[in-house]
Parts: C-alpha cells; sequence; structure tokens
C-alpha cells in the first residue's frame, strides 16, 4: 500500500480524478470534485519527510518527485484552494469547467513538487492547456479571444523555460532545480519565464485581460495557482537575487493606481493581485531566510483572503450580472453574509491586526528594512495605504454599501457562503493562531513573533489615517466616482497599437506590392511582345530554314556527343 | 400611501423575502463611523506621544528599524494619510490619460 502510495506523483489525484470524476452523472461529479482535493492532499500528507521519486534518462536525473518544506506549503495551500474553489464551483454542471479546474490545481501542485526543470516545464505548459478552459467557458466571442491572447502568453513563458532548460543543461550540465540566479544565459530566460507568470511590471497585463473575463468561478480558480505557482518558482531559484526588490517595488506600487480608477471590480482585484505579488517578489529578491518565510507565509495567506474576495465578486456577479462599480451598490441589505466575508477578506488584505494579512505581511517589511532596503521599505509602506484603498475599501464600499443601486439580489447560494465562511475563517484563525502556519514556513528555525506594541499600534495607525484620508476625500468629493469606462494598460500595445502598425504596414505592402506588379506586367507584356515578333513568320527564327542547315546541326550535334562521350 | 405617510416599504430581494438588515441606512451610522475613526487616529497619536515620544515612562520604547518610525510620532499614520492622498489625486490625473468608453476595444 505504501509502495502505491509513493508511486503516485503529487497532483495526479487531482488531474487524473478529474477525468475519472467527469464520467459521473449531475451532482455526484461536484461532490467527486470536492473529495479529490481533500483525497490529494492526505496523500501529500502521507509522504515521507523530503520524499523524491528519480530515475535515470539516458544520462540525466529526472526527480519527478521532490517535497520538502517549500513544496509542501505551497502543495498543502493548493489542496486546499482546490478544496474551497471546488465547494464554491457546487452549482456548476459544466464537465468542461470541472475537468479544467481540478487538472488545473493538480497540474500547479505537481509543478511545485518537480524536482527537475523538465518536469517542471511539463507541468508548467499543463497549467495554461488547463486553465485556458475556465476563460473559454464563457463560450463568448469575447471570451474566445481573451482565453488565445492567455494561451500564447501562458505558452511562450514555457517555451522560455524549456530554452533556459536546456541553455542551462548545456552550461551546467543539470536540469536539477534549485537555487539558478542571473548568471547564465539559461538563468535570465528563466528568470523571464518565471517573470511572465509572476506578472512582473510590462509583463503583468494577461491577469487584468484574462481574470475578470473568466467564468464566476472560473476567475476563483484562476486567482490561487499561476501566479503563485511562479514565486513558489522564484522562491526556489532565485532567492537573494537583487534585481528583484526593485522589480517587485514597482509591482507593488503602479497598480494602486489603476486599481483606483478601475470600474469592473473584479479588474480591481486583478491589480490589488499584482500587487500582492510585489511584495513576495521583494522577499525572494531579499532572500534571507525570514524573508523566504514571509514571501512563502504571505502566498499561503493571500490565496486564502484574495480567493474570499474573488468569492465575494464572482456572487455578486452570479445574483446581479455585474461587478461593475457604477452599477453596485447598497447590496448589504439582502447579502449580509457575503458582505461579512467580504469585508473579513477585506481586513486580512489591509492586514489589520488579528487577520492573517497582519501575521504574514509584516515578516516581508522586517525583512526589508533588517536589511537596511530603505526605499523598498517605504515602498512597500506606500503599497500598504494603496491596498487598503482598493482592496480594504474600494471593493467593500462600492459593492455592498455606497449608493444604492436599487439592486435587491438573493443572498449567494448555500454552498458559496460554505466556501467564503471557510476562508473567512482561516483569515481570522491565521491572524490569531499563527503557529501552525509558521512551522509550515520553509525555514523553521527563525524566530519571529507578529504581535508586539509598537507593531500593533503603528500597524492602526497606518490604517485608519489612510481611512481617514478616504473620508476626508470622500466627503469633499475628490475621490474618483466609478464610471462606466476601459482602463488602457499595456494590453493596449498588442490589442491597439500592434493590430494598427500591421494594418497601415499591410496596406502599405499591397499599394507597393500592386504598383510593383503593374510595372512587372509592362514589362513583362514588352518582353512578351518581343519574342512574339522574333518567333512569328516576319521575324528571325519565324523564317523556314533550309535542308542543309538542319542536316549541318544535326552533324555538329552528334560529334560533340561523340568527343564528349569517349573523353 | 392610505394615510400612512412617510411608513417605508419594506426592503424584500428579487424573491420577495423581506430584508432585515438595514443598519447602515439609519441617519447616525456615517457619522459614528466617522466619529470612530477620527476618535482612533486622535488616540493612537496621543498614545504615540505621550507614551512613546515624552519619555515620561521607564521601559516604554517604540521599536521601529529607522529613526524616524521611532522618533516621529504617528509615522506611519502620517505616512499612510499622504501615501492616500498622493495616490488618490495622482490616480485622477493618470485617468484623465488612459481612460476610454466602456466599449472600447469591441
Amino acid at each position: 500500500m505504501t509502495d502505491l502510495l509513493l508511486a503516485i506523483p503529487p497532483g495526479m489525484i487531482l488531474i487524473v480524478g478529474a477525468f475519472l470524476a467527469a464520467l459521473l452523472p449531475g451532482k455526484l461529479r461536484a461532490i467527486a470534485g470536492i473529495a479529490l482535493p481533500i483525497l490529494g492532499f492526505a496523500h501529500l500528507y502521507g509522504l515521507p519527510d523530503d520524499y523524491t521519486w528519480t530515475f535515470q534518462l539516458f544520462d540525466t536525473t529526472i526527480e519527478l518527485v521532490r517535497v520538502d518544506r517549500l513544496a509542501f506549503i505551497f502543495g498543502t495551500i493548493f489542496h486546499l484552494a482546490a478544496f474551497l474553489s471546488a465547494l464554491y464551483a457546487y452549482h456548476v454542471d459544466d464537465r468542461v469547467q470541472q475537468i479544467a479546474g481540478l487538472s488545473y490545481a493538480g497540474a500547479a501542485i505537481g509543478a511545485v513538487c518537480a524536482g527537475d526543470l523538465i518536469t517542471l516545464f511539463v507541468y508548467w505548459e499543463l497549467t495554461a492547456l488547463t486553465s485556458v478552459f475556465l476563460i473559454w467557458a464563457g463560450r463568448t466571442e469575447k471570451s474566445y479571444k481573451v482565453g488565445l491572447r492567455y494561451l500564447i502568453i501562458q505558452v511562450t513563458s514555457g517555451v522560455l523555460l524549456l530554452a533556459g532548460a536546456l541553455s542551462l543543461y548545456s552550461d551546467v550540465g543539470t536540469i536539477h532545480f534549485g537555487h539558478i540566479g542571473i548568471e547564465t544565459f539559461g538563468g535570465q530566460l528563466i528568470l523571464l519565464s518565471f517573470g511572465i507568470k509572476a506578472a512582473f511590471p510590462l509583463l503583468h497585463n494577461w491577469v487584468q485581460d484574462a481574470y475578470p473575463e473568466a467564468t464566476v468561478t472560473g476567475t476563483v480558480w484562476l486567482s490561487a495557482f499561476t501566479t503563485q505557482l511562479a514565486i513558489y518558482s522564484l522562491c526556489r531559484g532565485y532567492a537573494g537575487t537583487e534585481i528583484l526588490i526593485p522589480i517587485g517595488a514597482i509591482m507593488t506600487a503602479f497598480p494602486v493606481f489603476y486599481a483606483v480608477i478601475e470600474n469592473d471590480l473584479r479588474r480591481v482585484l486583478a491589480y490589488s493581485l499584482n500587487n500582492q505579488l510585489g511584495f513576495m517578489v521583494v522577499a525572494v529578491g531579499i532572500g534571507t531566510d525570514l524573508a523566504i518565510n514571509g514571501a512563502a507565509a504571505h502566498a499561503f495567506a493571500h490565496i486564502l483572503y484574495k480567493g474570499l474576495l474573488f468569492m465575494s465578486m464572482g456572487a455578486v456577479l452570479y445574483r446581479t450580472g455585474t461587478a461593475k462599480g457604477s452599477e453596485l451598490g447598497g447590496l448589504y441589505k439582502t447579502m449580509p453574509f457575503t458582505t461579512f466575508f467580504c469585508m473579513v477578506g477585506a481586513a486580512s488584505i489591509s492586514a489589520f491586526p488579528l487577520m492573517s494579512g497582519f501575521v504574514t505581511k509584516s515578516m516581508i517589511l522586517t525583512a526589508a528594512a533588517d536589511e537596511h532596503h530603505t526605499v523598498a521599505f517605504l515602498v512597500l509602506l506606500f503599497a500598504s495605504a494603496g491596498v487598503l484603498d482598493h482592496s480594504g475599501i474600494k471593493i467593500p464600499f462600492f459593492a455592498f454599501f455606497a449608493h444604492d443601486s436599487g439592486r435587491r439580489p438573493k443572498e449567494a447560494p448555500w454552498h458559496m457562503l460554505a466556501a467564503m465562511a471557510i476562508a473567512a475563517a482561516f483569515c481570522f484563525g491565521m491572524g490569531v493562531w499563527y503557529e501552525p502556519l509558521y512551522a509550515l514556513l520553509p525555514y523553521p528555525d527563525v524566530e519571529y513573533t507578529p504581535y508586539n506594541l509598537t507593531h500593533v499600534v503603528t500597524q492602526v495607525q497606518l490604517l485608519m489615517f489612510s481611512t481617514l484620508a478616504f473620508i476626508v476625500l470622500w466627503q469633499t468629493g475628490l475621490y474618483p466616482p466609478e464610471l462606466r469606462s476601459t482602463v488602457l494598460d499595456t494590453d493596449w500595445i498588442y490589442r491597439r497599437a500592434i493590430p494598427r502598425v500591421v494594418g497601415v504596414a499591410q496596406k502599405g505592402m499591397t499599394y507597393a506590392f500592386n504598383a510593383a506588379n503593374a510595372q512587372f506586367e509592362q514589362v513583362f507584356n514588352l518582353g512578351v511582345f518581343w519574342l512574339a515578333k522574333k518567333h512569328r513568320p516576319p521575324g528571325v527564327l519565324g523564317e523556314p530554314w533550309p535542308t542543309g542547315d538542319t542536316a549541318l546541326f544535326a552533324v555538329i550535334i552528334l560529334a560533340a556527343t561523340l568527343v564528349m562521350y569517349y573523353t | 400611501m392610505s394615510g400612512h405617510h412617510q411608513e417605508r416599504e419594506p426592503i424584500v430581494n428579487d424573491d420577495g423575502a423581506p430584508v432585515l438588515i438595514e443598519w447602515f441606512d439609519g441617519p447616525n451610522v456615517t457619522r459614528n463611523v466617522v466619529r470612530f475613526v477620527w476618535a482612533v487616529c486622535i488616540a493612537t497619536f496621543a498614545f504615540d506621544l505621550i507614551y512613546w515620544q515624552l519619555g515620561l515612562f521607564e521601559h516604554a520604547h517604540k521599536h521601529g528599524h529607522y529613526w524616524f518610525e521611532e522618533h516621529i510620532p504617528a509615522f506611519h499614520g502620517f505616512f499612510g494619510f499622504f501615501s492616500f492622498i498622493f495616490l488618490v489625486l495622482t490616480a485622477i490625473q493618470i485617468r484623465k490619460l488612459i481612460m476610454r468608453e466602456e466599449g472600447y476595444y469591441d
């Protein structure tokens, strides 16, 4: 029995199970979807410590499975996220989405438990190929196009990973996935590959483009895995790579400006996701044990509270048909539980004391200050105020309070509420009882106490003074209202600029081709005319030849053949 | 309507079920929330100033990594406040630049 368990790579239970479950009818399929992550986690938990499964392929070692502490914490949260997403999506009666969601989660779990870059690549591409169906499941022209853009970007990331792995193999002779660094060309390619999935600045826009266009439940699935898989990979391969500190700091700061003016609340959450990833990327760049612990802990907490926020906005979308701030407001009256859970998520992401964000984000800030990254520290502090604005205040305020939209939707269905309740319980539970989370972190020996008087008071100051700023701006009418709009981001380059340039180029080329064609035709016609003239009866070649000339030609040709044949 | 002037119709959801929770529509709720926020801000500022900055208490020490954290009362508070204002005012300017109509890409 143990041998059998050891012979199943983590994640495979979800991937294979997803396809088997698809054979079941109706609700049984949904129930199987909820059960599979539990089964998968039991399997992962049952594996021995630091379990690896390697085999020799030609002259390289394939590490199909490697479950160390870093892999285990990410594997754990991925199973939990899969469970919550499946519970949240219990009402969905669509085989495509059910298979896609579960196998996507399984691929992500397999990826964090992969010990070499080739295995990682296989799972890496599998996450792309499975998750795109959560976008296509919208089954509209728009979702088709969005999905295609998403897939192109994801597959590009995978191709870069493969190219980097091969380059690294030729340089250092191993495909083992450990610390990589940016000293080698292969290392740089792989960083770019991870950077696309982690939504580095200017490579970020696929998140905002794709996530809000997925189905109600699809976005909940999507928010948990792809980007956090990238954070895991950065932790593994690039801890202490200093360039990541400015990259991460920019990631925390610039999306908050967008989040203020974006109208689609699920897109606001996508910007917020970007901003939170920035905190983790900074932590990876700092690279101390405390910082890596902070990145892993923050990823763990983030998956839960961001999932919770996406779930609450999904419930609003499910009940009202829109997630646009300009069309919502006053929903707390008929959706009080969803409102409450959303506010728990908002408090967590804002890092209020007693909530999960507080005990994880503070590690990263402390690590930054410990290593004297003063600018990064201040940028993170600024971004913390920004988080409070868009996720702490804007999301709950414009959806559930603000101006009464007159909408009176029903409360979310029971299973959505159950998923939100569990996530909310984790958000609060981890904030208060943080020891079990800390015990899971990659470096268990690091001493860190989140709660002390200074820390609690200064954090309350930061959040409440910022809230006061919101109140002042709101009461003076300066706070920008939610407007029906499209906000341009880097996707403008490939959705507008490049098509325009290509369009102009195409027109120009067509014109040039036609002009050249006309010229050519003229010259060609002249040539044909000349040839015709020479071959027609009055022309040189059109004349009938005397028989003697023809006989002479035949003799010359025969003689030439004879000479060539015998020399 | 018939004689019951000023009586509001009960709020019902799309299924016609009555809704009990309307707390936040009460006349004083917004005012009280605003007052609460002001109170917390003033209280934490005062605490910082009196307990940590004035040196009246023997073992009181504000642990910060930087001098500005330790010696400016409510540094985090003011930093957050001005960050927030800067963020929103800048975003309004950015909006002028990059906001388009809703169906821009369609």
